[in-house]
């Protein structure tokens, strides 16, 4: 465990330096991820001016699941889509071998080669969103600080072994060029109360592909909507959903064929 | 002709090789507009959102998932890197445009994700009980007229975006900044019925409501006769534009190029 905590933190340091040489790439990028969440809180405005809440949840009640949603899509964006794409990319190409053959758990290798800083401001304004909603809603409180960390680092792994496991898929394949942006675009829907959807679809964002754990049910864990106790259950979940990736991982990689055999 | 035929008919089988690809992106495409319409039905079920009822937002978003897929463009992407490794050489040597191919692909893929989304957005409109929009034959024109020039213009812009790279080292950025504003000004997201009296004005004068809202809003009926001939003009004279933009990039990209033999 301490091995690859060094090694993670040898990588985001080099990362780092990495993001640094490219200083207006860095700010440039800043910006774009500025604006989409203007545009983002543009549209909650827009939905209520015509509506004071949406299913029982006010704009200040939804700015929380808003934030808990931004801070995670910080950490998907930064430190999970290049390496998910870049895996894709490498499952196709044959160059997947290079890190098996590696001393080291090529799933930890496979998912963290990459990170980027340019998706700081996401989570600043994720962190901005999540502060207002607990205070507007009486929450700021250290129990309300603990539950919004322990939501978030349940929902980052819990994000990451779903994201993992769809990627996974493209060792059957081969060929899934697109694949790494589709679990980006799923977390359209973690950004929303789940009650506005059909009960099915309740059902199936709750159990099967959890992404009602990563906005709605915490954001109600912490106004007090669901019993506390549930908090437990996210790292629970994300803990079993990362040993799932890793089985899914071990499986899919007996029917990789790499590019000389 | 015939030959554009030729590479239509091999970039549709070239892109069954992707088909499994094709089909998790045609299931994006319907995702965004579906999970929008969930949360819009719900406001409008609280009553107060008076300028579009029920029938006309589901259409709306169901409609907005077809001709998103047949005026996109991705092609904007792949230029730069094509530019850099020296690629574009070959392109520029052959007898037909530089576009021949990607005019193509283009539309083999739209083809295929047309083919495939068609049938999920029918079994939706059906689940949510909504008939076809009531339009007569002229109206009906006028939406594929429309969605056929939205797609040009989103094309050449697209296109005129990646050959930046004959200039910038980078150009996702200008990529994702334009898909973001054609996010929000296009209608994707939100109807621009729906806008505010300042973000509707500001969506008017964009390229982007005509790349993918006008379609849908004749589809709706919501544009008299002097406010359709106005917004087809606009979009008539933003093609051109698009056109020139096109050409002038590719002109003067072409006399910096100097790639490796070019």
């Amino acid at each position: 465990m301490r091995r690859y905590l060094y090694l993670y933190k040898t990588i985001f340091k080099f990362a780092l330096i990495r993001n640094m040489a490219y200083p207006q790439d860095f700010v440039i990028w800043a910006m774009v991820d500025l604006l989409w969440s203007g545009i983002n809180l543009s549209f909650y405005k827009i939905l209520l001016l015509r509506m004071p809440n949406i299913s029982g949840w006010t704009f200040e009640q939804l700015s929380l699941i808003l934030g808990l949603v931004y801070m995670l899509n910080a950490f998907v964006w930064g430190t999970m889509y290049n390496n998910m794409k870049e895996l894709v990319g490498d499952i196709y190409k044959g160059n997947l071998d290079l890190y098996l053959s590696k001393p080291i758990n090529s799933q930890f290798l496979v998912s963290t080669k990459r990170i980027s800083l340019s998706l700081i401001p996401s989570l600043v304004t994720g962190i901005f969103l999540t502060t207002y909603g607990l205070s507007v809603n009486h929450q700021l409180t250290l129990a309300g600080l603990i539950m919004v960390l322990i939501s978030i680092i349940s929902s980052v792994v819990i994000s990451y072994s779903l994201y993992f496991i769809s990627v996974t898929c493209a060792l059957f394949v081969g060929r899934l060029k697109n694949i790494a942006d589709n679990f980006p675009q799923s977390l359209e829907i973690a950004k929303y109360p789940t009650v506005i959807y059909p009960t099915i679809f309740q059902f199936l964002f709750t159990f099967v592909m959890p992404l009602a754990l990563l906005g709605y049910v915490p954001a109600s864990i912490i106004l007090g909507r669901i019993n506390f106790l549930y908090i437990f259950s996210l790292p629970a979940t994300g803990l079993l959903l990362l040993f799932l990736s890793h089985k899914f991982w071990s499986f899919a990689l007996r029917h990789y064929s790499s590019a000389s055999s | 002709m015939r030959k554009y035929w030729w590479y239509i008919k091999t970039s549709i089988e070239s892109s069954f090789i992707d088909r499994a690809d094709i089909l998790l992106y045609s299931l994006s495409l319907f995702t965004t507009p579906v999970i929008v319409l969930a949360v819009w039905l719900v406001i409008n079920s609280g009553g107060t959102n008076t300028l579009m009822g029920y029938k006309e937002l589901v259409i709306y978003f169901l409609a907005n998932v077809l001709i998103k897929a047949a005026t996109s463009s991705w092609i904007g992407k792949f230029i730069p890197g094509r530019i850099r490794r020296g690629e574009i050489s070959a392109l520029l040597l052959k007898p037909t445009s530089i576009l021949s191919s990607w005019i193509a692909n283009n539309i083999a893929e739209k083809v295929i994700k047309l083919a495939l989304l068609l049938p999920a957005v029918l079994v939706t409109g059906y689940w949510l009980a909504v008939g076809f929009p009531n339009l007569n034959m002229g109206n009906w024109f006028l939406v594929i007229l429309t969605t056929l020039l939205a797609g040009i213009i989103y094309f050449l812009l697209d296109v005129t975006i990646g050959l930046l790279a004959f200039w910038l080292d980078e150009t996702r950025w200008v990529q994702d900044l334009f898909f973001m504003l054609e996010s929000f000004f296009s209608g994707r997201i939100i109807p621009l019925a729906l806008f505010t009296l300042f973000w509707k004005e500001i969506a008017m004068f964009t390229p982007f409501r005509y790349m993918l809202s006008l379609p849908l809003e004749i589809l709706l009926g919501q544009l008299d006769s002097p406010r359709l001939f106005q917004a087809v003009s606009m979009q008539i004279g933003y093609l051109t534009l698009a056109i020139v933009l096109y050409k002038t990039t590719l002109r003067l990209g072409i006399r910096r190029y100097g790639a490796s033999g070019a």
